[in-house]
């Protein structure tokens, strides 16, 4: 590898309306406190996109420009030869959707760059919240946490891992919901929001909520625990296919995606630091690091708070 | 034409009412209570009042309240009696509440949210439109941005009979009256062009570049859409401004100035003054008018804090656009900026737009972080190399070990440096902090954030 890490910031004109250029300004600073000379590419000229950078960043975007990025970026090919030349992605929001095979902008389908094998949906109203993910990349303890707006849901292709298991918000949407009975998941949303809504002023109103999260449990025991209900009170239709759990985003060799802004790198440094690990083939760690991982860390359990 | 019926007067009596016991109970101004009780009892009370006035509604992301307040200041400076909603209660409530408080008005000035700018156009039947710009804010709550100006385009295609004062500076703007013939192009300026990368009208890449007399410019790189030729063209100098006329007669220009900082501020000005002159009243007036704005609603206004001898400057910021021009406000001398973040309804629930703000502007700065967000704001000046420190309760900041030692270190190292410069006095120490000043800073704070500031008690 040459000495100098290369990032690029993914046509940030088109794809940045969510503050998402902040991660690959996250991972620079990241790489420099580390000893590694980094060079940042922030471009919108399409002509200009390298194909042999290390580490590619792309982040949400509005409908129109979500197309006009795919399109672009479809006759570019420069995503898809740098993923033969072993980049690293990294894709949020519309950026994710656009590196699996389809999307859809007002009601068209559209074709993505296929670099994984996803497919998106339109959903049937917008997920918009604080997302908590538990993720297999991290120790169990170590919760991710983002906040999601987004029309999309997400079909993963068979054996493809996603970024982790939704413990609140939509992430993904459903993967064991077929996509034919999205009434009937919308429905289960609805109430599932309802329920949450409880949940929360329950917290507020009691400040604890008794026992943390175990791996069995799905969203609805938590929730139904928390709002004192029991399991019976409900049928297991209320809940689409009878377990409503939701995966976000995806991991697939050297490709990540995933719903969560925040920036997502901003809440959750350990995220930023698994990306770069792949980069650069080691453990990113420095003590320059600490302070920086100090008030990250600061931010991620206070919005974490709230929910564990 | 509607008359005014029995329940809109009920109503108007039972709004003051109410209002005048929301202020005595201290819940509120009590300008948007009063006018939802008016609503509900005469749905079309909007209608109603403003039928035979003339009404000028401003509209836009930024700049809405302070445009706004030019106006009417101008109008009312031209001998009319001008109703505005100068609180900034920007939806249908509030604006009804100014008019209903001055019921015999001649002229309504009203700043209007962006998202019920159609709903109000059709209940207020206005003489004059002026859209300002769109951009970013709060995704969470609101519709996209492109979204809005989509359905700018749909309401304004049905309203010819308006006259619109524009930026034309702003494509987005620019595409919401693209069909409309009746327009004032204004070239306000615009430093933001992240939203507005591809073409409103076709969705290809928009390319930005400067004209020949060195303004802005931008067109499609695939279809006809491009910057409209101003009417009138604003620019700046060292803080004074110029308002041109576009023809032939170079003569007809203007200068003006005004008391509010920023450039932003002398180009809301100037659209003011475009806006004004279309109720006939003329530029030199409005000139003067403009001169001796010094606040607006509380922004701009400044507090004292005693025991610290400290002058605190109160800047608002709601959206990245905004938080550009306000950081390039802050006072090149001043070493300390508070800056306050909330993520409450107002503000949009999703701070991640703090990654979209230039906060490397103030590398040279000691920043304190508060608000009920401070925290996603000490990770962003973390990774913009801000030295800052987090103080989330606001009156904890002026009673903070932290900002009394600033202040008393500076004051220490001031009267060092006087003893040495008399001593030394050809060495230069424009380059050290110790020229910087502590007795004023700037307080920058975001909507919710900013109220917050405006009621707490200084002492």
């Amino acid at each position: 590898m040459d000495s100098t890490v290369s990032i690029v910031d993914v046509l940030p004109g088109l794809l940045g309306t969510y503050g998402d250029s902040g991660n690959a300004l996250i991972l620079c600073k990241r790489l420099e406190l580390c000893g590694y000379k980094t060079e940042l590419i922030k471009t919108n000229d399409p002509k200009k996109l390298p194909t042999t950078a290390n580490l590619y960043v792309i982040g949400g975007g509005e409908d129109s420009p979500q197309t006009e990025a795919a399109e672009i970026l479809r006759k570019s090919k420069a995503l898809n030869l740098a993923c033969n030349n072993g980049a690293v992605i990294f894709g949020v929001c519309a950026g994710y959707q656009i590196l699996g095979s389809s999307f859809v902008e007002d009601e068209k389908m559209e074709s993505g760059l296929e670099l994984i094998d996803v497919y998106s949906t339109r959903g049937h109203t917008r997920s918009i919240g604080e997302v908590v993910v538990e993720s297999e990349v991290f120790s169990k303890n170590y919760l991710l946490s983002g906040f999601e707006n987004h029309g999309g849901v997400t079909v993963l292709g068979k054996g493809l891992k996603p970024l982790g298991k939704v413990l609140l918000g939509v992430g993904n949407g459903s993967e064991s919901i077929n996509l034919k009975k999205s009434v009937a998941l919308q429905e289960s949303l609805k109430k599932l929001k309802q329920v949450k809504r409880k949940f929360v002023n329950q917290f507020n109103l009691t400040g604890k909520f008794g026992g943390t999260l175990r791996k069995t449990q799905t969203i609805k025991d938590v929730v139904l625990k928390a709002c004192g209900f029991k399991n019976s009170d409900f049928k297991n239709s209320d809940f689409g296919s009878g377990k409503l759990i939701f995966s976000d985003g995806v991991v697939a060799q050297k490709i990540v995606g995933t719903y969560m802004h925040g920036p997502v790198l901003a809440r959750n440094y350990k995220l930023a630091d698994f990306l770069l690990s792949m980069v650069v083939g080691c453990e990113i760690n420095s003590p320059e690091l600490d302070k920086l991982n100090t008030t990250s860390e600061l931010l991620r359990l206070e919005r974490l708070k709230w929910f564990v | 034409m509607p008359e005014r019926n029995i329940k809109t007067k009920i109503g108007l009596i039972l709004m003051r009412f109410i209002s005048k016991l929301s202020q005595k109970l201290k819940l509120g101004s009590g300008t948007v209570i009063g006018g939802k009780v008016l609503l509900l009892l005469s749905p079309n009370a909007l209608n109603i009042l403003t039928s035979r006035k003339d009404t000028v509604l401003v509209s836009g992301t930024n700049g809405k309240t302070t445009t706004s307040y030019f106006i009417a200041k101008i109008l009312s400076g031209c001998g009319l009696e001008v109703a505005s909603n100068s609180e900034g209660a920007n939806m249908e409530a509030g604006l009804l509440t100014a008019v209903a408080n001055n019921p015999d008005c001649k002229v309504c000035v009203f700043e209007t949210d962006e998202h019920w700018l159609p709903e109000i156009l059709k209940k207020t039947h206005p003489k004059v439109i002026v859209l300002l710009n769109l951009t970013r804010d709060q995704l969470d709550r609101t519709t996209e941005v492109r979204t809005i100006a989509q359905r700018w385009e749909k309401t304004f295609r049905g309203s010819m009979d308006i006259t619109y004062v524009a930026n034309c500076d702003d494509p987005l703007v620019a595409y919401s009256i693209l069909n409309i013939k009746n327009v004032i192009w204004v070239s306000a300026g615009s430093n933001w062009t992240l939203d507005s990368n591809s073409c409103p009208l076709c969705g290809k890449v928009l390319e930005f570049s400067s004209d020949s007399n060195n303004l802005s410019y931008y067109k499609c790189t695939n279809c006809e859409f491009k910057k409209p030729n101003p009417d009138y063209v604003i620019t700046s100098e060292k803080g004074e401004f110029t308002l041109s006329k576009v023809s032939n007669n170079t003569n007809n220009q203007i200068r003006y100035s005004t008391f509010l900082p920023g450039q932003f501020n002398g180009f809301n000005a100037g659209i003011a003054m475009v806006a004004a002159n279309q109720l006939k009243c003329n530029f030199e007036n409005s000139a003067v008018t403009v001169k001796n704005v010094t606040e607006v609603a509380g922004r701009y206004s400044i507090k004292y804090v005693k025991p610290l001898n400290l002058h605190v400057r109160l800047i608002l910021a709601k959206n990245p656009a905004g938080w550009q021009e306000a950081l390039n406000l802050i006072d090149p001398k001043s070493y300390v900026v508070i800056v306050a973040i909330n993520a409450e309804i107002p503000d949009g629930k999703d701070p991640s737009w703090l990654f979209d703000v230039p906060f490397e502007l103030i590398k040279s700065k000691f920043v304190i972080a508060t608000g009920k967000r401070a925290n996603d704001l000490a990770v962003r000046l973390s990774y913009a190399d801000v030295n800052h420190q987090v103080i989330k309760d606001y009156p904890a900041i002026f009673n903070s070990t932290a900002l009394k030692n600033i202040v008393q270190s500076f004051a220490e190292r001031k009267e060092s440096a006087n003893k040495k410069e008399s001593v030394e006095s050809n060495i230069s120490i424009t380059d050290t902090p110790v020229k910087k000043d502590i007795s004023s800073i700037d307080l920058i704070a975001n909507y919710s954030a900013f109220q917050d500031f405006l009621k707490l008690e200084f002492t």
